[in-house]
């Protein structure tokens, strides 16, 4: 609450509101990231790519004539594909390999991607239209919102009552005891491996979603969410400690705003650029060598 | 006489080397890349493979390398090998700064910490007008022709590849393997941890600051663009693929990715190969058939070969089916190529062959320094980046 008054009286109403949409976002991919680690101890490196393919597969829809919903229904299914495909060809033939080898995998699998999608396409920039186009009535703190920040909002809100939700079914209880224990879970009967497999088209799911969302405010090429947000996550992840989801969550806003902050430039003097950078890197060195069990204690 | 073979086989591959601008004439500018990127490969070898730390923002270390190398020749000009000599020294001050704080945050984080470094870099760093000329691109004029800066290059990788075997048989070679291994158990044994991590990583950062500045001096143009995220991944990548701690495997690796483009377009029938789905595909089933064999499981080898086979008698049929749709399919062109092959290069390399291509050759080498030849050397078993502290 403090920080959020002492932004708004430097008049910095604009970054705070519009930082914490976007660092929404970020929460977003980060929560899978949260996911995966938690079941697998996997950074997953292909987390944002699920959003570019998600993002790449609405634009094919769209440029041929399919309405909004079922096009974003199709988008988020071949990211969840493509999260099995990763899960099955990738994370299983490694699953006892150490923790930095499939690191590098995923890492390979975003590079992959990448790959791929440059050479489907090209570099230039594409654009998909917004869910509702224009901004909603009324307006925080004296900004205007557009109804695709509005949606954002209401999908993060809704992707964590899922997740507190689903954290309570059975399949959910399965999760978190085969992160804690993976054997003695796997010795009660609960298979272990079908585990990573919903945790990793969850994971997908989330950053699919993440992809569709961020998809209108910018033009994006081959690799865009990867480049925009796989590290931001990564630090809105350890700002939770990498096991915390609301930490994520938190996390993700933290940096949103920062990053908003450090771009408009009140941080760094005018002749260096890319104050977004900065400041995440800050966020994300300091943390790890001050405070690397995260500001939130782990659930 | 039995070392005849030895010596023809070694005078070939110094033809080869040596001969390559003459062999494919008019292409010096992207053959002198392999020294280069061999160069670079070894400074990654040295984090990854001696020191057990991954840098996923290797871009940054070569970026500053090569901005360096612009300022100093390029805005002062001072002479080409002062350029490089500073460039090596401010590469190693900042790569010992990063490892005072890997000191500190170990393991699978460390990465994290070099993957968002590497973005500041880019994003930040490289953007300073009076430092690098801003996205306009600092200049480096290049200080002899084509072909001899190939040679130059050269000259630069046999040094560094001499400065790597005596670090690699010296007392702190042998101090990091051990606190590789273990570092507490190292550390009881007197192995000073702070000195020998931070000489790792300066030595890491000499190496990438020599390869930053002859690449800068290649190319001519600086440009921050140049220096992003997935440059990192290839730098890990041909490192990887290479095989960690093997010099030649890494020279052999680096220098296949610097040159694919090249060999796309050089070598007889590859780019047509690479357009052609019927040729691709059965090749593709068989990699895929191979990555479907974990643990050495014949039947599935089989398989995979079967589905190959399978594929390329049914072409005449399959080809007319998606011959329409063929020309919707852009073709893999070279630049293309190098981002889907070198990934799957990885990807193969991790589920089926730790050692790399330093595995692949040891057999060779060995034979080569007068030894057996003996095709069933111990294979690596474990994957070996997994030597990364975490």
């Amino acid at each position: 609450m403090a920080v959020v008054a002492i932004l708004v009286v430097a008049g910095k109403e604009q970054e705070l509101v519009i930082g914490v949409i976007t660092g929404l976002g970020y929460s977003l991919v980060a929560l899978g990231l949260v996911l995966v680690h938690k079941a697998s101890g996997v950074f997953n490196f292909a987390q944002a790519e699920f959003g570019t393919v998600a993002l790449f597969a609405m634009y094919l829809c769209r440029v041929n004539g399919v309405p909004y919903v079922p096009a974003a229904l199709v988008a988020l299914a071949v990211a969840v594909g493509f999260g099995l495909l990763v899960e099955r060809f990738v994370v299983r033939p490694l699953y006892d390999a150490p923790r930095v080898t499939l690191l590098v995998a995923t890492a390979g699998v975003a590079l992959l991607s990448i790959g791929v999608a440059f050479w489907f396409n090209d570099a230039q920039g594409r654009t998909v239209s917004p869910a509702i186009e224009g901004n909603a009535p009324g307006s925080v703190l004296g900004i205007l919102i557009s109804w695709q920040r509005v949606l954002v909002v209401l999908v993060v809100v809704a992707v964590c009552l899922g997740l507190a939700a689903f954290f309570r079914t059975t399949a959910g209880l399965a999760v978190l005891a085969a992160s804690q224990e993976p054997t003695a879970t796997e010795l009660v009967g609960i298979p272990v491996r079908r585990v990573s497999t919903v945790v990793w088209s969850l994971a997908a799911l989330l950053g699919g979603a993440a992809g569709l969302l961020a998809g209108p405010f910018e033009p994006f090429g081959p690799g865009a969410m990867t480049a925009k947000f796989l590290i931001p996550a990564f630090t809105a992840a350890v700002i939770g400690g990498m096991g915390s989801m609301s930490g994520a969550v938190l996390g993700g806003m933290i940096v949103g705003v920062g990053q908003a902050l450090g771009a408009s430039g009140s941080l760094l003097p005018a002749s260096v650029p890319g104050g977004g950078a900065v400041v995440t890197f800050l966020l994300l060195a300091g943390i790890l060598a001050v405070r690397p069990e995260g500001l939130v204690r782990s659930a | 006489m039995r070392a005849l073979p030895r010596v023809v086989l070694l005078a070939l591959l110094a033809a080869v080397v040596l001969g390559a601008p003459a062999l494919v004439p008019g292409r010096s500018v992207d053959l002198s890349l392999a020294p280069i990127y061999a160069v670079i490969g070894l400074s990654l070898n040295v984090l990854i493979g001696y020191a057990g730390t991954i840098s996923l923002g290797h871009q940054a270390f070569v970026g500053i390398g090569a901005f360096t190398a612009a300022f100093v020749v390029g805005q002062h000009g001072e002479p080409f090998l002062l350029g490089v000599a500073v460039a090596a020294a401010l590469g190693a001050i900042q790569a010992a700064v990063l490892g005072g704080l890997a000191l500190r945050i170990g393991g699978l984080y460390f990465a994290l910490v070099t993957l968002a470094y590497g973005v500041l870099a880019q994003d930040s760093l490289f953007g300073i007008e009076a430092l690098t000329g801003g996205g306009a691109g600092a200049r480096a004029p290049r200080p002899v022709g084509y072909t001899a800066y190939y040679y130059v290059c050269l000259a630069f990788l046999v040094g560094v590849l001499y400065l790597d075997h005596r670090l690699r048989r010296s007392k702190a070679g042998r101090a990091l393997d051990a606190l590789r291994e273990n570092p507490r158990v190292a550390a009881s044994f007197g192995v000073d941890a702070t000195a020998y991590t931070l000489l790792g990583f300066a030595v890491a950062g000499l190496f990438a600051g020599i390869g930053g500045a002859l690449l800068a001096h290649r190319d001519e143009v600086v440009d921050p663009s140049g220096f992003g995220f997935p440059l990192a991944l290839l730098f890990v990548l041909m490192t990887v693929v290479g095989g960690l701690r093997s010099r030649t495997g890494i020279v052999l690796g680096s220098s296949l990715f610097a040159l694919l483009k090249l060999l796309v377009e050089e070598l007889p029938g590859v780019e047509r190969a690479l357009v052609r789905w019927d040729l691709t595909l059965p090749i593709a089933a068989l990699v895929v058939g191979s990555v479907l064999v974990r643990h050495t499981g014949r039947a599935r080898v089989g398989g995979g070969v079967l589905a190959g086979v399978a594929v390329l008698v049914l072409s005449p049929l399959t080809v007319p089916l998606v011959e329409g749709q063929l020309g919707k399919v852009p073709a893999l062109t070279p630049e293309r190529a190098s981002g889907v092959i070198g990934p799957l290069l990885l990807l193969l390399v991790l589920t089926r062959l730790p050692g790399g291509i330093g595995q692949l050759v040891r057999p060779v080498q060995v034979w080569l320094a007068g030894g057996p030849m003996r095709w069933s050397a111990p294979a690596v078993r474990e994957v070996v980046v997994s030597d990364v502290r975490a």
